[in-house]
This record gives structure tokens, sequence and C-alpha cells, in this order.
């Protein structure tokens, strides 16, 4: 299979400050790869180099097998942006501003309503959009990013301070579009939200690439693999932790079921967060 | 660049168009402008005699002044409603004109006439008033003028009204509150809210907003710079000289406005850049309204190779060979400028992005 995108050794430095570091990564049709890293890791600076807007300092990256470069009007046809900032035609209505974008995509016979109707904005779609909070605003962003069903959206942040409501119906459309065969790549420091939607997932930290796996890979490679097991009677309440990896984990289970004083049994599975913290050094809240 | 794309970008800026300021200001700009000179140099500075009479019969001469052009004529019902009149300086000068005041002059019998004037009037008007009235009663008498007044237009630029003479300083300013601020405040606004990044996400180009912006800024400009010599009464017989020196100056304005727009990242700072800089743009206009100024100064001015021929087709009629090395100059500079448009579009958006 062709990668949808294909980035190889990307740099980009903002005068002396290096953003990005070399970094190489492929996304495949239908997959969502969730690029993970705390504030100033390069994830935006990323997608910049990646949509067109900045120009690598090194690197190549072909998009949809075409190489990208400033001005390139064939491959942005195909490409959805969600930035992360939320920047509508504030004095237009959410109906205005999909059929201002429709049209420079050169969209016949859209419907507008459809799609407003897909991020639950039908029914203030004439109201200007100075008007909509910040949850509407984030979902008009969405369907604005999917007006052309792109064949690779780049979200950076898309849930970014939203109620869950609003966080929800976001992570259904970026599900609905990557089984309809789009490429997704998505930014975010949100975990449980990475771990819920990507594939697979890349750890970027100061401009630097760690790792591109699948999160159940990453989990089973740097997971602790234990079971913590409770045990109590009216007056005495214990803890147990068995390693997976010892000789005798599972007799000790067994053993441990039979005596007639577990409480609960936990596996003891790394998330997300402490695998970036155990791989970069540094945790994703900064 | 794509014409579709180009299209597309208008006409969402027009739609937008109507819900800014700037825009609706530019608008309405050549009314507003026209209104104000016709009140201040017109009204203020250069208003026509004004005349009340209190005529007891039917005078003859109450009739014939009714017909003088350039003269307004007011009627008081009685002498205390004319003082009144002639108090509060609504007239230069009032008149009583008695019942049986036309057949007295007739029978040779020299009948008074009264004169009411205003401390606050124009003495001018109060002599061209006292003149008329004079050459009416000669009429009356049957008595032929001694001379016959041809009134002429000077040649020289001292005898063209002050009113006239701001025409090209008020299309100026059309040319660079259209020209310059529409192409530059739309740029600007685009950047302030983000949305030119999201525009650059799509098949948009730079290049297409940037005509795009320079289209409009060009269309609004043209038209309401004719709409300005309409207004005030300007449009010559020289309908191609001027199509041309509009195109020029409009060219060069909207290069400039591109400038703006591409060099400013907010509105604060295309405020400050309007405000120091376009006072260069308009300072020729202070060598036509200061006609003892050496005119080679003005040459240095990039406006000046669009306004002097402005001048000199509206205010004396040049027609298009007279002006149009000047307005050659003109295309060149404003082309000069639209190149410098490209560095700095490329700067622009790298700094909208970093």
């Amino acid at each position: 299979m062709n990668p949808s995108l294909l980035a190889t050794n990307l740099s980009y430095s903002y005068g002396n400050l290096e953003a990005v570091r070399g970094i190489s990564f492929h996304l495949n049709p239908g997959e969502i790869l969730g690029f993970l890293g705390p504030n100033g890791a390069g994830k935006s600076t990323t997608i910049k180099m990646i949509t067109g807007l900045l120009t690598p300092d090194t690197g190549s990256i072909h998009l949809l097998g075409m190489e990208m470069s400033l001005d390139n009007p064939e491959v942005q046809a195909r490409i959805g942006v969600c930035f992360e900032e939320k920047n509508l035609y504030l004095n237009m209505t959410g109906r205005e501003n999909l059929k201002f974008f429709s049209r420079l995509f050169g969209l016949k016979n859209f419907d507008a309503d459809d799609l407003l109707k897909k991020v639950d904005l039908a029914n203030r779609a004439d109201d200007r959009v100075s008007k909509y909070s910040k949850g509407m605003r984030q979902r008009l962003m969405m369907a604005r990013a999917i007006i052309n069903r792109p064949d690779v959206l780049f979200l950076d942040e898309p849930t970014n301070g939203l109620d869950p409501v609003s966080s929800r119906t976001l992570r259904n459309m970026i599900r609905e579009q990557a089984e309809r065969g789009a490429a997704v790549l998505l930014t975010t420091h949100d975990m449980w939200e990475a771990d819920e939607l990507s594939d697979r997932v890349a750890f970027l930290n100061e401009g630097k690439l760690y790792v591109v796996d699948t999160p159940d890979n990453l989990k089973m490679k740097y997971g602790k693999r234990s079971v913590k097991v409770r045990l109590g009677s009216d007056s005495h309440v214990r803890e147990e932790t068995i390693e997976l990896a010892a000789a005798d984990a599972g007799d000790r289970i067994k053993e441990l079921i039979n005596s007639d004083n577990v409480m609960t049994i936990h596996t003891e599975e790394a998330t997300l967060e402490d695998i970036f913290i155990e791989i970069t050094g540094r945790g994703l809240d900064v | 660049m794509s014409i579709r794309r180009v299209w597309s970008l208008i006409s969402g800026d027009l739609r937008l168009g109507f819900r800014s300021p700037i825009i609706l200001w530019v608008l309405i700009m050549p009314f507003v402008i026209t209104f104000l000179l016709q009140v201040v140099f017109v009204a203020l500075f250069d208003p026509e005699p004004r005349i009340c009479i209190y005529d007891s019969g039917e005078s003859d001469i109450t009739m014939a002044l009714e017909r003088v052009e350039g003269i307004r004529l007011s009627r008081a019902e009685n002498t205390a409603e004319l003082k009144e009149y002639i108090e509060n300086n609504n007239a230069d000068l009032g008149l009583v004109i008695e019942d049986g005041f036309d057949q007295a002059v007739r029978d040779g019998q020299k009948p008074e006439l009264e004169y009411f004037f205003s401390g606050g009037s124009l003495a001018s008007n109060r002599i061209v008033i006292s003149l008329l009235v004079l050459d009416v009663l000669r009429e009356m008498e049957n008595i032929e003028t001694p001379v016959e007044v041809v009134l002429r237009t000077g040649d020289r630029e001292e005898t063209i009204p002050l009113a006239r003479k701001l025409i090209p300083a008020i299309v100026l300013l059309v040319l660079i509150i259209t020209g310059i601020f529409v192409p530059a405040f739309m740029l600007v606004e685009e950047k302030e809210h983000g949305t030119m990044k999201a525009l650059l996400v799509t098949p948009v180009t730079v290049s297409d907003i940037l005509f795009s912006k320079a289209l409009l800024g060009f269309t609004m400009t043209v038209v309401m710079c004719f709409i300005t010599l309409a207004l005030n009464g300007a449009l010559s017989g020289q309908p191609l000289a001027l199509l041309a020196t509009i195109v020029a100056g409009t060219v060069v304005c909207n290069a400039i406005g591109l400038i703006y727009g591409t060099m400013a990242g907010n509105a604060k700072t295309l405020y400050t850049l309007i405000k120091s800089l376009n006072i260069l743009l308009a300072g020729p206009i202070l060598f036509y309204l200061f006609t003892g100024l050496p005119r080679w100064i003005a040459k240095i001015f990039p406006t000046y190779w669009f306004i002097d021929p402005l001048y000199s087709i509206t205010l004396k009629g040049a027609d298009f060979s007279e002006v149009c090395f000047k307005l050659a100059i003109a295309l060149v500079i404003g082309i000069l400028l639209c190149i410098a448009v490209v560095p700095l579009s490329r700067r622009m958006q790298r700094k909208l992005v970093e």
C-alpha cells in the first residue's frame, strides 16, 4: 500500500531554535496517527510543513504521491486542515463560511446543510459565527476541514478545551473520516484521546521523533505487565503485585483466587503518558 | 493563479464588505466629501449674494431680479419681517419697494429706494446686488448701459475658484482611501483573524489572495473616483484621458495598498504606516493650492504623475496626448511597486505561520 503521506528527514528552525529535527514518518490511507508531545514539541510546525505553509529547511514531503511545496493547489485540493486557532470568518454565518470554502475548492452542488447537521449546527446555520460558542466554532472548523472529503486530514488539537459533548461529536467524525479511507494526522496532548482514536502514535519532544508504534505495542513494550491483587478479611486489607514475567505467576494468581480472600484484581497496564515519560523523560502537561 | 478562485475570493469579500465599516465608509465617502466641499468652499467662502425684498405692489424690479441667475432672492411680508431677515444675516441686502414705485420711476419722479444691509454680509455681495438693482432700474427707464460687461475665466491658475482647484485633491483622497485602504485593510483583516492561514491550506495561493484584493480595490476605486468627479461636475469632455488617469492612479494606489497590507501584521501597524506615509502621498496637492511653490519639488512624489494629469484634464481641459507621458511614468511606478509586493508577500507568508 502506498502511504498517503511520507515525510523524510524533516527539519525546521525558527532562527536559532531548532523546532523540528530530522523527523521521518509515514501515514497510510484510513489510518489515524496521533502525534503526541507537550507544547513546543514541534507538532504544529510539522503540520505547517506538511500542509505547505512552511518550507522545511531539510527533508522532503510526499503527499498522495506528489511532492509537497508552497502553493501547490493540486495537493491542497485533496487535504483538509483543522487548526487549533479558530480562524473562521466571524462576520459570515456558519452556512456562508462553508459555502465560501466550498467555492474555493470548486465544489459543485455542495450541501452545506448536510454538513452542518453532522456537526450539530443545523439550527444555527444562519447565525453569524461571532455569536457561536467555542465548541460550536470548533465543530464548524471540523466541518470546514472535511468539506472536500479530503484524502489526508490534519487536525491540530481538535478537541482542546471543548466540552465532553462537542469532543465526542468530533471524535466520532474523525473515526468516520478514517473509516471512509482518509489518512488522519492528529496532534494532541490528550493521552486518553490519542489512545482512544489512534491506530499508531508518534512521540515528539523538543523537535525529535522518539517512537512511532501502535498504542498496544508500546504498552506491551514499555508497560509493567503485572497484576495487582487486593486481598482482605473483615479487619485486614492487603495488596499483592505479581509480575507476569515471573515463572510462578500463573500458579500464584490461581492460589490467591482459590483463597477466597480476593477483593479485586487489576492489570497494571502502563498509560501512554507513563510510556511517554519513560521514553522522553518529560511529561505532556507543559 | 486561477480566475475561478480569484472570483470566489472577491465574492466572499463582497459579502463581508457590506458588514465592514471601512468598506461602508469608502462607499459613502465621495458623497460626504463633496457635501463638505460644497458647504465649506462654496456656501461659506463663495456664497451667492442674497437679497430680501418687501414689495407692497407688483414691481417689475422684483420680477426682473427673480429672473437673474446666481443670486438668492427671498420675499418678506412686511418691513418688519425684512428687517428681521437682515438682522439675522439671512440676506445680504434688503430692499423695500413701495406700491407705485415703478410708475414713479417711469414718470421721472426719482423716488427714494431704501436698502437695508446686514453687517455680517459680504461687501462684494452688497455691491453685486446694488449694481444689479441699478441695471434693472436702467432697463425700466429704457436707458442703455454705457458698457457691456463680459465675464471670462482667466487662464492663470490663480483665477480658478478654490472649490474647483480642490477637485483633484478630493479625487486623490478617494484614490488614497479607496485604492490604498481597501486592499491593505482586507489583507490585514485576513491576517488578524487567521483566515489567511485557512485560505492557504485550500487550493488558493498567495497570488490569488493578493490579486483578488487588488482587483476589488481597483474596481471600487475607479467607480468611486468617477462618482466623485460626477458629483463635483468635473467629468470633462475627455473621457479617455480621464479614464487613463484614474486607472494609472488606481494602479499606483492599489500597489501601495498591497505593500502596506503585506507589511503590516495588524490594524494598528497599518494605521501607523498610513498616518506616517500618506502625508507624503498627498504632498503634490500643496503645489496646486499654493501655486507659488516650485513645481519641480512635486515631481518627487509618486502621486504627482497622475495628480498633475488629473488637474490638467479636469481644470484645464487637457486631452490624452498632453498627459500620456506623465501617465506612462505613473504606470511604470505602479508596476515597480507591484514588483516590490512579491518579496513582501513571501515575507508575509513566512511571518504568518511562524
